[in-house]
């Protein structure tokens, strides 16, 4: 395969407007709209039943939308059957074709083309290098491992150098360690090919790992774009702050001098920046930003309370606190570094203020 | 053991009696104790409609006189006659069977002979009489039919050598797919006299047959399929059992049978050698031979019996559609179930050799 | 004789399995459907076959293989059922495959229609034919109706009515095993071939069809070994010009009790089969 960029990083290699889709009575999708830059890696997240699967369907052409537009590489594609889109696709159960060899499997979509022969050999040949199955031509897909089925739906997808790839949650079938392997084996190859792709998952984890910017999906809409950090840290509204990673969020008003909040159970926490006076938020601390300590007398006593449940996981601990205003906080600390608490033990949490981030109620 | 005096005089006087009773049997046979009844005697026959009408004129009449139940079955099945018997497990106390059939179980030996003091043949014609083991229950007669719309006022044709005069009588016909009565047709169609057909000249036959082969639309094989085919108006004409054609004209259908030269079969009735309930078959049989009961069947099927005094006894109006209204009688001719028997085999596989030749 | 041969291996495939797991434990693993097979199929054909070469002679082999009426009557069978095999396969697949796609309610609805012929006997299916294709049948007498035709076309008592009325019958052989297969072909897997750039008949003739394949073998078998031993439907719409060896087979059973020379023409039929059978499975094998 040649390894010449398949696009000029940075341009709009695809875009979404507005996308409906409708299935019987429900809207799977709500009026989508998403551009997905030339060369990046962009993950489409969300629960089951958010419209990812849908949305990749109408760039794959397997669905048309009712409303909206579809264009890649400035071409409108809405409407066009999927084999003329030339996008290469990942399916999460892989659909390799069970009747044929792994080299018959890839060089599909260059037969159906009509390559010539020994062209074809060779650019099979090359792919196959690429993901490291050079020995395995001729094996039938039943006799690979599921890790090895995955790297030829890979090769297969990208032999035809595709405008675009999409990968449909392809890592749920591997176990944790095999799959945090193909993460980065599917980011480092990307990477070099330089090749726009779009990959669904609903596994927040995975996404954050893999990409260059994510796409936060529920309900049928696009709640957030943005890069892996921001949408972790800086969460547009409630949903995405749940959805994505561990969090304690708790539900306040903002005072009247809008620099502070006032919590159910009567506390004040200060704001990092100033919001509108009256606003219901929620606020949103990541439980590796929080401390905790032994109470010390004389401090404000609002985030006091009693380690409920210590968890040990591997290299962090994970202690639930409930406080004696009535809320719990998770709080997740490295492993090793001290101090540590028991179950039953008082302790007193603590945190910056810039590790505040208000989010829409 | 002593020998008692006592002992010696009561076996002297065991023996002799017994020696009398003997002698008494020997001499009076109708005197014979009657066999202890069994719960049911099993007949076996062709099937459908036929065993149904069977149960209506002879089985319940069995039934009634003795006391026995009458469990029937079918198909007739000579391969499984010759089973029954050479395995010595007779179970059926008789048994329908076609006539090439009865004549090959006849001299195989695989039927019971008729009992005469039991079976009274008086009333029928000669030959069927005589006949050692097979009691003719009834006859069928293979007879032309014709559409009754398509001759209306114009003569239909009444010989077979008017069925084989494709100018006279235009149309398509229908024959049965078998060597059986065609050849005689063929035969007579050629000038052969009815008394001169046995023993069949089979490459006369032939050559005849070469003259109708191509107006014949159809060669029909099962019995429903015969007469279907006027009813449909495949055909014009053709042959059938002439029960087939009875009933689609007794239906509506536009059909008339022609009973000129129709050659009458037998359907005899055997009792399988060794049946364990031999005697209620010698009983059975006996009532199939009654006039009465023959009519009681005619009435049902139009297959009547052969008793003299049987159309006595028959619905007049359904006599003239019967082989043995005296009419009809004059007019057909015999089957020799014995030639058929054997040459059939090889009338039938040149049949099969001449169908495929085109 | 082919055809109850062929029923005996169908139950011999299904049933034999209940019986292993209900004996699983005590019986050694494959003895039972050995012994099963071996009852109801091995030794009733080995002693069919000891019938055709009764006395230690081979009068009733040289008369089935070298007289010219049946070597006839073979060639006329054999051709007969694989033109039956084939318009079952065109009609059958495109079926299946409605079928198979269908909606599951519509699958089973469709399925019913293909059962329910079977609970009325052949025979009255048979008769059925004739009032369609009869000269003064259904078709006949509209198409002169209509003016497109002014004398009857022939297509009973002849070869046409034969093979309609055994396709007719047949088809559901075809249908039911390639409905199966299909129905369990990955329906991404047609997606996967066009994303990839293939057009419909490509992902159809490269992947699904391909796919496909051990139903319609399955299918084929099955209609090929039964219309090869079929009887009636021959015999009353082929009007007694087609003759099928069953036919004759037949008539020396029942006609002239000849088991010998039978049993030697079930022999020579049940070894065509099987050749065509092992040629057919070949061919489709070499395809996949």
């Amino acid at each position: 395969m040649d390894a010449r960029p398949l696009s000029t990083p940075g341009r709009v290699a695809l875009s979404l407007v507005g996308v409906v889709k409708q299935y019987d009575r429900v809207q799977a999708l709500r009026g989508a709209d998403l551009e997905v830059r030339s060369g990046e890696l962009l993950t489409i997240l969300g629960p089951s039943g958010s419209g990812k699967t849908t949305l990749l369907k109408c760039v794959a052409g397997f669905e048309i939308p009712e409303a909206g537009t579809v264009e890649l590489g400035g071409r409108d594609i809405t409407e066009l059957a999927p084999n003329r889109r030339d996008i290469g696709m990942v399916f999460q159960n892989y659909a390799l074709f069970p009747h044929m060899s792994v080299t018959a499997n890839v060089g599909f979509a260059l037969r159906v083309r009509r390559v010539p022969r020994t062209q074809i050999r060779q650019r099979v040949q090359a792919i196959l290098a690429l993901v490291g199955l050079e020995e395995m031509g001729d094996r039938l897909p039943r006799q690979l491992s599921g890790g090895q089925q995955q790297r030829v739906a890979l090769a297969r997808a990208l032999v035809f150098n595709p405008g675009l790839l999409l990968l449909d949650e392809p890592f749920g079938a591997l176990d944790r360690k095999l799959r945090e392997q193909m993460q980065l084996e599917v980011r480092r190859l990307q990477q070099r090919l330089g090749i726009t792709t779009i990959f669904v998952t609903h596994d927040q984890e995975e996404a954050l790992v893999i990409s260059d910017r994510i796409a936060v999906m529920d309900l049928g809409v696009i709640e957030q774009l943005g890069g892996p950090r921001d949408v972790y840290a800086r969460p547009v509204n409630r949903f995405v702050a749940d959805f994505i990673g561990e969090s304690n969020l708790l539900h306040a008003r903002v005072t009247v001098a809008g620099d502070a909040a006032v919590l159910d159970s009567g506390a004040t926490i200060a704001l990092p920046e100033i919001r509108k006076p009256g606003e219901e938020v929620g606020l949103l601390i990541r439980p590796e930003r929080l401390e905790l300590r032994p109470p010390a007398p004389g401090e404000d006593a609002s985030f006091a309370g009693e380690v409920a449940e210590v968890v040990y996981l591997g290299n962090t601990l994970k202690y639930t606190v409930r406080l004696d205003l009535g809320s719990t906080l998770l709080v997740r600390r490295p492993f090793g570094q001290p101090p540590v608490f028991d179950v039953g033990q008082r302790v007193q949490a603590r945190w910056s203020a810039d590790d505040v981030h208000a989010v829409r109620w | 053991m002593p020998f008692s005096f006592e002992r010696r005089v009561v076996l002297v006087g065991v023996v002799a009696s017994a020696a009398l009773l003997a002698a008494t049997v020997g001499r009076a046979p109708a005197q014979k104790p009657e066999p202890r009844k069994p719960d049911h005697i099993v007949v076996n026959a062709a099937g459908g409609a036929v065993n149904k009408a069977l149960r209506e004129a002879f089985f319940s009449e069995f039934e009634r006189r003795y006391g026995i139940r009458v469990v029937d079955t079918s198909p007739t099945d000579f391969g499984k006659l010759r089973a029954m018997v050479q395995s010595g497990n007779a179970e059926w106390a008789a048994t329908e069977i076609n006539e090439a059939d009865g004549e090959r179980a006849s001299r195989m030996n695989l039927l019971e002979p008729l009992d005469r003091t039991v079976i009274d043949l008086s009333g029928f014609p000669k030959d069927i009489e005589q006949h050692k083991y097979l009691l003719t229950r009834g006859i069928y007669t293979t007879v032309l039919g014709y559409r009754t719309d398509t001759f209306a006022g114009k003569p239909h044709p009444q010989t077979w050598a008017e069925f084989w005069d494709v100018r006279r009588f235009p149309g398509p016909r229908s024959l049965r797919n078998s060597p059986i009565d065609n050849l005689e047709f063929a035969l007579l169609a050629d000038g052969v006299k009815p008394e001169n057909l046995y023993p069949l000249d089979v490459d006369r036959a032939f050559r005849k047959l070469d003259e109708i082969k191509k107006h014949v639309a159809v060669w029909w094989t099962t019995g429903a399929q015969s007469a279907q085919l006027l009813i449909d108006k495949e055909v014009v004409m053709g042959t059938a059992w002439h029960g087939r054609f009875y009933t689609a004209i007794k239906d509506g259908a536009p059909i008339a049978i022609e009973w000129g030269e129709g050659l009458i079969h037998r359907t005899p009735f055997g009792i399988p050698r060794g049946s364990k309930d031999a005697y209620w078959g010698q009983r059975f049989l006996a009532i199939l031979a009654e006039p009465q009961a023959q009519a009681r069947y005619a009435n049902l099927m139009s297959y009547p019996g052969l008793h003299r005094d049987a159309i006595r006894y028959t619905d007049p109006k359904i006599l003239p559609f019967l082989p043995t209204h005296p009419e009809n009688l004059k007019k057909q001719a015999w089957a020799n179930p014995a030639w058929w028997f054997e040459n059939g085999e090889k009338a039938t596989e040149r049949w099969s050799r001449w169908m495929l030749a085109r | 004789m082919v055809a109850t041969a062929a029923a005996t291996l169908g139950g011999g495939r299904s049933r034999p399995r209940r019986v292993l797991r209900a004996h699983a434990g005590t019986l050694g693993s494959g003895s039972v459907p050995v012994l099963f097979l071996a009852a109801l199929f091995v030794y009733p054909v080995a002693r069919l076959m000891l019938f055709s070469v009764e006395g230690g002679s081979l009068k009733h082999f040289e008369r089935a293989l070298l007289d010219g009426l049946h070597v006839r009557v073979f060639i006329d069978t054999l051709r007969i059922a694989s033109l039956v095999t084939l318009l079952s396969f065109l009609l059958g697949y495109p079926v299946a495959y409605f079928l198979a796609s269908a909606p599951r309610a519509w699958a089973t609805a469709g399925l019913l229609f293909l059962i329910v012929p079977f609970w009325t006997s052949v025979l009255i299916r048979t008769y059925a034919w004739t009032v369609v294709l009869g000269r003064n049948g259904v078709i006949n007498r509209s198409l002169i109706g209509l003016g497109v035709i002014e004398e009857p076309i022939a297509m009973l008592n002849n070869e046409i009515g034969v093979l309609v009325g055994m396709v007719h019958v047949l088809v559901p052989y075809m249908v039911f095993p390639i409905f199966s297969v299909m129905r369990r072909i990955d329906p991404s897997l047609a997606q996967a071939a066009e994303g990839l750039g293939a057009s419909g008949w490509q992902s159809f003739s490269r992947v699904y069809f391909p796919l496909s394949l051990p139903g319609v073998l399955a299918g084929t078998t099955l209609v090929f070994i039964l219309s090869v031993g079929f009887f009636i439907t021959p015999a009353i719409l082929g009007g007694g010009r087609v003759i099928m060896i069953a036919v004759l087979i037949e008539r020396q059973v029942h006609e002239f009790s000849n088991w010998g020379f039978a049993a030697a023409l079930s022999a020579v039929l049940l070894a065509a089969s099987l050749a065509a059978y092992g040629a057919l499975s070949l061919a489709l094998r070499d395809r996949r």
